[in-house]
């Protein structure tokens, strides 16, 4: 097994972990944003629920939860409710929704009362104020702890294999099943360079957004 | 904003469309495979090989159902059939066996039998002077694939048993030795020791383990049974199965039988 070899076979699999990583992110960012709400509500009981919910999803293993969304639907129906990558996406959403609805709500409870009632001197509706004043300070806030939680998905696809997705460990292991150990440790500088290119982007982000510092 | 929401709603009902369109349908035959030389293995292409998969699609051809693989960790094979996202265990599956005690036909319904086995004892090759008796086993540390035959072999002889999720990922451990044994498919393991990257490991020849029979594993209750049996039959006896063990290498255990105690 050649080095060229190799890498395309785990170049392979890192197509897969992209497909996670990016759908995932996609999806679940705007989920937590709802789930944030939620747990924020007024109305009491919707926020115990939510808080229930979330309690639930952070407090089992992502990795049970992908087995659960698999397998557990093909038990009650005879077959199974979702293909594989659906339930892997399916469970990474929800998972990382939860994770991302506290990182929103610490961010919105940090605005003070103040930009409120800023927004409605000046006229404008609560939507408008959420928008366009307290969300755009909100990502400012929130963005370092947002690239803890991207950084951590990007190594949380591995999680997929145990419903057989080929993913780069995955097909790694492929190799390492007939003797050949050296592509599961190279997978590593996959990771290295994924990791390394999202805290690039993350530090431009941030740079861009540091105007009115105080 | 709305730009966004609707980019949002677009890549969701994406989402549901790989999760809806990987759902299988009923004319196909799932095969939950593990990775087994000769057996079930893929060529460069990514094509299925080997004994057990041109056995499946030729028993595929005569029932009129399309055959896929799909690769399963070998712990969750009863999972897998049961929540129906695998149709049959098709890969050198050892029918008189148990598994934690319950005797695997009270799991499944296995069709008629097609291949002799053993289990065997895989060692560095250096090391084989150590192993004279089953005697030699006890506390050494071993390693089966999870769920197999070869791991309740492994412990009734030893305490000290780690699992791996297919037998192919069992010849890394005692390559690297992490472990001092492993118990595996006799079938696989003369293919792949003293080969290859595994040219330092050896099947140790004084310890000789119980044989076995493989048969397909269906569901309780599933009218797959006696169809492939019918299948399996036609393709005996038209020799087409012998034809199919000797281009493998299989001729020698090759041997379909009704029964399976």
């Amino acid at each position: 097994m050649g080095f060229v070899e190799v890498t395309l076979s785990l170049l392979k699999g890192l197509e897969q972990t992209c497909l996670i990583f990016a759908l995932t992110l996609v999806l679940a960012l705007p989920l937590g944003l709802v789930i944030s709400f939620g747990s924020m509500s007024k109305f009491k009981p919707l926020a115990y629920i939510t808080k229930f919910f979330v309690w639930i999803i952070r407090g089992v293993p992502l990795m049970l939860q992908v087995i659960i969304v698999f397998y557990v639907p093909g038990y009650l129906l005879g077959t199974p409710l979702f293909s594989r990558f659906g339930s892997v996406i399916a469970a990474f959403v929800i998972n990382y929704a939860c994770y991302f609805s506290e990182i929103y709500r610490g961010g919105i409870e940090s605005i003070s009362k103040g930009q409120y009632e800023a927004g409605q001197v000046l006229g404008m509706t609560k939507t408008q104020i959420f928008f366009k004043v307290v969300l755009m300070q909100v990502v400012k806030r929130i963005l370092a702890p947002m690239s803890n939680e991207v950084i951590t998905l990007v190594k949380d696809t591995a999680l997929a294999r145990v419903i057989m997705i080929v993913e780069i460990i995955k097909a790694a292991q492929e190799f390492a099943a007939y003797g050949l150990m050296w592509p599961l440790f190279y997978t590593a500088v996959f990771y290295l360079i994924f990791v390394g290119l999202l805290s690039l982007l993350f530090g431009y982000f941030e740079k861009k957004l540091s105007y009115y510092r105080v | 904003m709305k730009k966004i929401i609707a980019l949002v709603l677009a890549l969701t009902m994406c989402a549901f469309c790989f999760a809806a369109c990987g759902k299988k349908d009923d004319n196909t035959l799932v095969c939950g495979v593990t990775i087994f030389e000769n057996m079930n293995e893929k060529d460069e292409n990514g094509n299925w090989t080997g004994f057990e998969s041109e056995f499946a699609m030729e028993v595929g051809k005569i029932i009129g159902m399309d055959v896929s693989f799909q690769e399963i960790d070998w712990e969750q094979k009863y999972n897998e059939l049961n929540s129906g996202a695998i149709d049959c265990i098709w890969n050198g599956f050892t029918a008189n066996s148990s598994d934690n005690g319950v005797k695997r036909s009270d799991l499944v319904d296995f069709s008629y039998g097609y291949m002799l086995n053993q289990q065997c004892i895989v060692v560095k090759a250096d090391n084989l002077a150590n192993f004279k008796s089953e005697a030699d086993l006890a506390g050494k540390s071993a390693c089966a694939e999870g769920g197999s035959a070869g791991a309740a072999y492994a412990e009734s002889v030893t305490d000290k048993v780690n699992t791996a999720p297919a037998q192919i990922d069992a010849f890394p451990e005692v390559k690297s030795g992490a472990v001092d044994f492993i118990v595996v498919d006799i079938l696989l393991a003369k293919n792949l020791c003293g080969n290859g990257d595994y040219a330092d490991l050896a099947i140790v020849e004084d310890i000789q383990l119980a044989s076995e029979i493989y048969a397909i594993g269906f569901k309780k209750g599933s009218d797959l049974t006696a169809k492939v049996n019918v299948a399996i039959k036609q393709l005996d006896e038209s020799g087409k199965l012998m034809e199919l063990a000797t281009k493998y290498g299989f001729e020698n255990v090759l041997n379909v039988s009704e029964t399976i105690e």
